[in-house]
């Protein structure tokens, strides 16, 4: 067993220690690393895809690594690299536009407690494919899940990846995704956090080629004692480029969350556009909501904002609903659902989508 | 074919770059020793507490590491500052009485003319010491206190000793530590329950003396009911040695009282500005902030208002403008530490010329502070590709019953706010120049007159094309 990583998920500029938002604390000690012995590879083995262990491609892989942000932290790609034990280099061939999703399911329970996975995803010029990582859990024991996911869109590709965490109450999930866009290149992610007591979670994305895109929807839900700690980058590198973060969440019991997002022109990104939007809905009292919007510019010809909302729940929408007959729970509930709705759409697999609403309802009996 | 860039010219420091010889009736030795410390207090004649106090202080100071954020302040070596520079004079309530020279830097920045045209009281300190204070007699008569700390220290020992430095202590941080270990000069201000003091009361600080420090104190008090118009204002000579400034602003706001402490901060470009300014607002109180930073090489100024009593209100208003070799981080923090508590900060800067804006903030809401609302608001204009112009605010939040929101942008003038000026019959060339105008405006618009007019001369803006 170690103890781990003091400094992970890192803004990029430091600001007061006293808020405590500069850096995330793994609050877990890391349990002994055991095989994770199942196949997660449900769906993917269409013409135009190959799925391979990512160890047979380390070398192929080395030099597009040495370009991408360390994500959540140097010491955990470092130790994610050294333990993992479940890992693909998924390749999408140039010109395919791959119509299925790609799914990986994992599924951590008291045969597999532990899982570090490491994937690479390589989308060739033009191509284009969903991916859809999703990490569940029933064991009983306290699950661990730390993993990297590096996400390499070539000239004119557009490459959809979706993350969904609905690990156990107990369990513990550490994630970082780092991603790079080529001339025209578009990487879309969305992200689910809803599971785990604590969440530590990171998404950068360098736009390093002119006229890229890079979009993060994100969902996060806390309740009992969860936490959660999220921090997005988007990082504008090649003039024309273009991001957005949208994020979403609910907080209630004694939950807590911190929020960080930076959109980041570097200088020579000018006619770039990036905008970010937070809203928390707050359903406890001792509920801990933090939220770090930064901005960093280094270029005169771009647009950027930012924009955080945070408070109760809209007072008429409940009001109209209550006036319809619905109780308060049923009226939170939907309102809820509503405001996740537009997030959830953007999954093309309807039983997963399914699956999450049937979670969340369960989760939001109390609301 | 090249789009033109709108042309901001450089501030124009003729005025305040003006530097007297450096006379002094006492210099401390370069660096920052407890013997030092000891000079300093001996000096001054402090009391014993104080003495005790400025030890533990310096003590503090050793043990409390760099900040690990923020601008680098590799540049300030403690051991070549000189921490205490008693001027060449007394204290006057005369300007007649006050030393041609030091007399004429006041003269030339406006002071006593702004005195005998819209303040009531006015403080000058002139490095370490006040050279000039004066109030008129009818506060006095209402009871308004407005003196230098030195004297404060003496008339008013227990207030002082109630009140210096328990808001701002010196665990803080690093330079809150050094200011109580060497601290000289600064005004004191008590306004009894009750009294408006309708015009303003100002302090003037002047730095002269090469390589010195500055760290003067100020501490008001405004009790039950009243209300307070303060300003504050700065500069100083340029020289080819670093001067550092680390002041300490303790406002303290009683129950249905209201302050506005204005500031327009144009230190020299040598300088490392390393401020600090807190109110303590209680019941239905309110603060209100009004500042302009213009000067200095790094300057890293957040006035931090704590709401501690019901309904309590803070607002601040700032603009910034960093010119080439400037790195300005500034910012505001507004903690809610009470029920139906609220807080409003629109922050406006500008950088061009290699200059760093950082708009630096922090709204903390706590647990109990329920029913609270607060609104922040940041907007930049980066006038070329060799500036810098960052964003970093965080929202804590403790509690559900609250309503908070923060924005922020950042770009070009908006081309429809153009082409509907331009629909109105307004030149393309003049829709432009207002919307460049207008976007410092929210702040102009809250500083006295002659503050305003002092704000427009140091943002002197030459439309020529768009801005982008």
């Amino acid at each position: 067993m170690e103890k781990l990583q003091k400094n992970i998920n890192p803004i990029p500029v430091k600001t007061w220690n006293w808020l405590g938002v500069n850096t995330a604390v793994l609050e877990a000690d890391i349990p002994a690393i055991t095989d994770y012995s199942k196949q997660p590879v449900t769906k993917g083995s269409e013409k135009g895809v190959t799925i391979t262990d990512i160890r047979l491609h380390r070398d192929t892989i080395k030099f597009m690594e040495k370009k991408m942000d360390a994500g959540a932290s140097e010491e955990m790609r470092d130790f994610v690299k050294k333990n993992h034990n479940s890992g693909y280099f998924i390749e999408i061939e140039e010109g395919e536009k791959i119509e299925t999703p790609i799914i990986l399911q994992y599924d951590l329970d008291e045969e597999n407690p532990t899982l570090i996975d490491d994937h690479f995803i390589l989308a060739h010029e033009n191509s284009e494919a969903t991916i859809i990582i999703n990490y569940t859990s029933s064991c009983i024991q306290n699950g661990f899940h730390s993993g990297v996911t590096k996400v390499f869109a070539q000239k004119g590709a557009v490459v959809h990846l979706i993350k969904v965490q609905m690990l156990a109450d107990q369990d513990t999930h550490v994630d970082a995704i780092s991603a790079i866009t080529d001339e025209k290149g578009q990487i879309d992610f969305t992200l689910i956090e809803l599971g785990a007591l604590q969440t530590i979670t990171g998404c950068r994305t360098q736009l390093v080629g002119k006229n890229s895109t890079g979009t993060i929807h994100s969902l996060y839900f806390g309740d009992k004692n969860r936490k959660i700690d999220i921090n997005y980058v988007q990082t504008h590198q090649a003039p024309e480029s273009l991001s957005s973060i949208e994020a979403r969440g609910v907080l209630l019991d004694h939950s807590q969350k911190v929020f960080k997002g930076t959109l980041d022109f570097i200088k020579g990104s000018s006619g770039s556009k990036g905008k970010e939007e937070e809203y928390t809905v707050l359903l406890s009292p001792n509920v801990r909501n933090r939220s770090t919007p930064l901005m960093l510019c280094g270029e005169d010809a771009v647009e950027g904002q930012h924009a955080v909302s945070t408070g109760k729940m809209d007072e008429n929408k409940l009001f109209y609903l209550m006036s319809r007959g619905l109780s308060d729970v049923e009226a939170k509930k939907l309102i809820i659902e509503a405001d996740f709705q537009p997030i959830l759409e953007k999954i093309p697999v309807i039983e997963l989508r399914d699956a999450i609403s049937t979670y969340l309802r369960r989760r939001l009996h109390h609301v | 074919m090249d789009k033109k860039k709108t042309v901001i010219e450089d501030i124009d420091r003729g005025l305040y770059d003006i530097k007297n010889e450096d006379h002094y009736r006492y210099k401390a030795s370069k660096g920052l020793t407890s013997q030092i410390v000891l000079d300093i207090s001996k000096e001054k004649n402090d009391p014993e507490w104080m003495r005790e106090f400025r030890l533990r202080s310096l003590e503090i100071y050793n043990q409390i590491p760099m900040p690990t954020w923020g601008p680098s302040l590799h540049e300030l070596d403690m051991d070549d500052i000189v921490t205490y520079v008693r001027p060449d004079t007394e204290m006057k309530g005369k300007w007649h009485e006050v030393p041609d020279d030091i007399k004429d830097t006041f003269e030339r920045l406006g002071i006593p003319q702004a005195e005998r045209e819209s303040l009531a009281g006015v403080g000058a300190q002139y490095d370490s010491e006040v050279v000039y204070h004066s109030v008129k007699e009818e506060l006095v008569k209402q009871g308004v206190v407005y003196t230098d700390m030195e004297s404060a220290l003496r008339e008013y020992e227990p207030m002082i000793k109630e009140y210096f430095m328990k808001l701002v202590t010196p665990n803080d941080h690093k330079f809150v530590a050094l200011h109580g270990a060497v601290w000289s000069g600064g005004s004191f201000v008590y306004v009894p329950p009750g009294v408006q003091v309708e015009i303003p009361l100002q302090s003037y600080f002047r730095l002269n003396s090469p390589g010195a420090g500055q760290f003067e104190h100020t501490l008001i008090i405004v009790d039950k009911g009243a209300k307070l118009h303060f300003i504050e204002g700065c500069s100083a000579p340029k020289y080819n040695v670093m001067n550092l400034h680390a002041g300490c602003v303790e406002l303290y706001i009683k129950e249905d009282a209201s302050l506005r402490y204005s500031t327009i901060e144009n230190w020299s470009r040598n300088m490392l500005n390393l401020n600090t300014k807190r109110a303590l607002v209680e019941k239905n109180g309110s603060i209100e902030w009004v500042s302009g930073s213009f000067g200095s090489k790094i300057s890293m100024l957040y006035p931090r208002s704590i709401l501690k009593g019901e309904g309590a209100r803070a607002e601040f208003n700032g603009v910034t403008f960093a010119a080439g070799g400037q790195v300005l981080d500034t910012g505001a923090a507004v903690i809610h530490a009470a029920p139906y508590t609220s807080s409003n900060i629109n922050s406006r800067s500008i950088s061009k010329g290699g200059g760093v804006a950082v708009y630096r903030g922090a709204v903390k809401v706590a647990p109990n502070a329920h029913h609270c609302k607060s609104l922040v608001s940041c907007e930049s204009l980066m006038l070329d590709d060799l500036s810098r112009s960052d964003t970093l605010p965080v929202i804590d939040i403790q509690n559900d019953e609250v309503d908070i929101g923060h924005e922020a942008k950042i770009g070009r003038i908006s081309e429809e706010a153009i082409f509907y000026l331009m629909s109105r019959g307004i030149s393309e060339q003049e829709a432009k120049a207002m919307i460049v105008r207008g976007f410092a405006e929210p702040i102009a618009k809250e500083l006295p007159l002659e503050y305003a007019v002092e704000m427009n001369n140091l943002i002197n803006i030459e439309l020529e094309g768009t801005i982008g």
